[in-house]
């Protein structure tokens, strides 16, 4: 494995986290209102929001904030939640489990029926299998995540009684949510494997390896899918960066106690410190999971270098 | 096997797992609540639901009954004295917390001075700061002192703070905001941030011992999937029910709907010191242009009170006598014209989406009454922080807002003060003199028959001042299961008392 590419990009990753770190405390920034006149909100006399303004240390002037901010990061140290006084990495900490076990269970559910399904559409293409499954797909990939979630809520706790409406705790709690939030990727994944396997089914190589006399299940399955998955792989990738950012919709629907729904909260509160380390806490999962999948690709295929990957 | 006998021994396994997690041990219950506490620390917690929460396990030096006076919890007796200014309270004895420590003064004097120290982050230091210090006279007596008399201080001290363990804070530290060590019929079991709370009964109680054993709340934001959890049995209590799902679920044979006025007052703001609200006949011609009574009946279903003051029924010193400013959309009109506006004029509005109870529907239908009198209304909703964070500007670019206002402590100061007061009164700039005296004057009359008349001068003034434009007295609903009974409420209705709740 080449060293230096490998210190090259975990540098290019420091920076981008940095660069992250530095838009979301912006952000928050030039939104109205803040954590002080929420919490006191209502009931609020303006003397009062700025004694507990400035004890928050929310009237600090922004540059002197950033640096704080920035220093504390360096140091270990992602503030502390406004609204619970609690360290706010202990609180995303807390949840993100939920989020994980989420988005690993939706994940699995979609590949294995995704892959599945894209691979034989890509063979049997243009038959009636194709068709349909690829109509499906569409339609998964398009369902509006709010709606599907209260659908399958009505369906299977209210109507049939088969599963609970909403919260974490057992195997039956992931079940509703997990389908949820998979339908999406399963539209997604389909499709992409389809085309990717379509793609590869035409390439010169596998008529090679044919003439050798392999078997066509050798084919298919060393040659053909190890070189179509690359793009999936790369694609679920960031995918599954994107649900450990948490799955707003999903855990909102289903009262699922993970990072989106605390970054939700956390917004609408002003609670900075909070969101800061949710979105900085997603960004180094996604980071860590795209430099992990580079140096997969390096080891499929040691001709893919930085370079001539393209991106 | 057959194959499908297999299946079907499958489905049925699967089923009977699917359903094993919903059993329902016999004195448990769960209520599934829109918003969290902020912390378990309750000198930080601010969220309303939250109260409802911690004071299963906390407790108050004194409470409010149902008719709102105040009666004794952890404070037997109390003497309030104008000069020196102060409140001097006999504790219960024999108290003890959760976790043994027996409770006394020490305790009154630690959790309160906590909440005023300088340093202190507590959202909660502002209402208690006419208090300047609190003296320990024996373990059993306990003095607090103000500043200047307020006697809106008792009241106050109806809703926070709950009183916490002075040696046990001081040990744990930051550790109270994930631990609750109380001394009320319930004590802390678990807690999940945003999740749950789960509190078990207290058998070392020294009050009445609640019948349920175990309460387990459950966060649960989106009002449609609250509203599944009571239908599908795994709620048996929830808060905020909206109002379009009224008939619907009233229609449900297991399902009970239970609603309650309020001490919550929804009016219309005016910022009253730029035009064109600086003129009284302006802000007339809108108390008049709006229909209440249809407002209340088509977009609350009828379960609203509409304003007769500007005070809630339920608070010491509401003039009962009062009337409802009438619908008359002629006179309005008449009105705008006086005041030189003719052909009508524009104006901005601005409102809340979801924080009320039907607060955008209001809003809009409120622009309909009042474009049918020439105001053109630009109505906006923007997300909760953003709207406050201009409300409470002076300048302001909402010229009329949507406004809700609590009186948990039934004391009219606890309104007055913040939104009549010149002073204070930054949200719509209303200044009035004559009020403003008033208002002083009524917060340091220890007696509340006696402040009680100066209330129904001061509220008179400002009806007649047209300061705002009232509309009703917000309900709160909640919906429970029918075997769900004996749940009180207290503070205006809007804190839910469980210890007296029991299964049918």
């Amino acid at each position: 494995m080449n060293i230096r590419y490998i210190i090259k990009r975990a540098m290019q990753s420091v920076l981008l986290l940095f660069g992250v770190a530095t838009v979301v405390f912006l952000l928050l920034r030039i939104t109205p209102s803040d954590a002080a006149l929420i919490m006191l909100g209502e009931n609020a006399n303006p003397e009062a929001v700025e004694i507990l303004r400035e004890s928050l240390g929310l009237n600090k002037p922004l540059y002197e904030q950033y640096f704080n901010y920035i220093s504390s990061l360096l140091k270990g140290d992602w503030g502390v939640s406004i609204r619970s006084q609690r360290p706010a990495l202990e609180l995303v900490a807390e949840r993100f489990p939920a989020t994980a076990e989420l988005a690993v269970f939706a994940m699995v559910l979609a590949l294995l029926i995704s892959i599945p399904i894209g691979i034989i559409a890509a063979i049997k293409k243009d038959s009636a299998y194709d068709s349909l499954s690829m109509m499906g797909a569409l339609i998964a990939q398009s369902m509006p995540g709010y709606w599907l979630g209260l659908m399958l809520i009505i369906l299977f706790a209210v109507g049939l009684k088969w599963l609970p409406s909403s919260g974490r705790g057992g195997w039956q709690h992931l079940i509703l949510p997990g389908i949820s939030l998979a339908f999406f990727l399963i539209g997604l994944i389909t499709r992409l494997t389809r085309s990717c396997m379509l793609e590869v089914l035409q390439q010169d190589y596998l008529q090679t390896a044919r003439s050798k006399g392999l078997s066509e299940r050798v084919v298919m399955f060393r040659h053909a899918l190890k070189n179509a998955m690359i793009p999936v792989i790369t694609i679920v990738g960031l995918q599954v960066g994107a649900l450990l950012g948490g799955a707003v919709v999903t855990e909102a629907v289903f009262a699922w106690p993970g990072i989106g729904s605390l970054a939700v909260v956390s917004i609408y509160q002003r609670d900075y410190p909070v969101v800061q380390a949710v979105v900085l806490l997603s960004a180094v999962v996604f980071v860590s999971i795209n430099f992990l999948l580079d140096m997969i690709y390096q080891w499929i295929d040691p001709r893919i270098t930085y370079a001539s990957h393209g991106n | 096997m057959s194959r499908r006998s297999l299946n079907l021994v499958s489905l049925m396994l699967f089923l009977t797992l699917a359903m094993s997690f919903n059993t329902v041990a016999a004195q448990e219950v769960t209520v599934a609540l829109g918003t969290d506490v902020s912390s378990l620390d309750p000198r930080i917690s601010f969220s309303v639901p939250g109260e409802s929460q911690l004071q299963t396990m906390y407790e108050t030096l004194v409470g409010l009954d149902g008719k709102g006076n105040v009666l004794p919890k952890l404070a037997d007796s109390w003497k309030l004295q104008a000069d020196p200014p102060q409140i001097t309270f006999k504790l219960r004895r024999g108290v003890k917390y959760h976790n043994g420590e027996p409770f006394d003064a020490k305790c009154v004097k630690y959790t309160i001075e906590s909440i005023i120290a300088p340093d202190s982050k507590s959202p909660k230091k502002s209402f208690l700061a006419m208090i300047k210090e609190v003296d320990v006279v024996d373990p059993y007596t306990v003095v607090v002192k103000m500043n200047s008399f307020d006697r809106g201080l008792l009241r106050v001290l109806t809703l926070f703070p709950v009183i916490m363990p002075a040696k046990a804070s001081q040990e744990l530290g930051d550790k109270m905001s994930t631990t609750v060590i109380g001394t009320g019929p319930y004590k802390f079991e678990e807690y999940r941030a945003g999740e749950k709370l789960v509190v078990a009964v207290n058998p070392n109680y020294w009050g009445k011992k609640p019948q349920i054993q175990k309460i387990t709340f459950r966060i649960i934001p989106e009002n449609g999937t609250r509203l599944v959890a009571l239908e599908s049995g795994e709620a048996m209590m929830i808060n905020n029910v909206p109002i379009d799902q009224i008939d619907r679920l009233s229609k449900l044979t297991n399902i009970e709907i239970l609603a309650a006025p309020t001490a919550r007052i929804v009016s219309l703001g005016l910022k009253t010191n730029r035009k064109p609200f600086n003129d009284i006949r302006v802000r007339q011609a809108l108390n008049y242009a709006i229909n209440k009574e249809e407002l209340v009946k088509t977009i609350l279903g009828g379960w609203a009170q509409v304003a007769n003051s500007p005070l809630p029924p339920m608070c010491f010193g509401v003039d009962s006598t009062m009337k409802p400013w009438p619908y008359d959309p002629k006179k309005a009109k008449r009105l705008l014209a006086e005041a030189g506006y003719p052909n009508g004029l524009s104006i901005k509005f601005g409102s809340s989406a979801g924080r009320y109870l039907q607060d955008k529907q209001i809003a809009e239908a409120i622009t309909g009454y009042l474009e049918n009198i020439g105001v053109k209304t630009e109505l906006e909703t923007p997300e909760y922080a953003t709207f406050i964070s201009d409300v409470m500007k002076e300048d302001g670019k909402y010229d009329i807002f949507f406004l809700a206002w609590g009186y948990q402590t039934l004391d009219p100061n606890w309104g007055f003060t913040p939104l009549y007061h010149s002073k204070f009164a930054v949200r719509t700039g209303y200044n009035n003199p004559q009020v403003d005296k008033l208002i002083e004057k009524g917060r340091g009359i220890d007696n509340e028959q006696k402040a009680a008349k100066i209330y129904v001068e001061a509220q008179n003034i400002i009806w007649d001042d047209a300061s705002m434009v009232w509309l009703y007295y917000q309900p709160d609903i909640i919906g429970i299961s029918k075997r769900f009974k004996g749940i009180n409420r207290t503070h205006g209705n809007e804190i839910f008392v469980f210890n007296e709740i029991y299964l049918q």
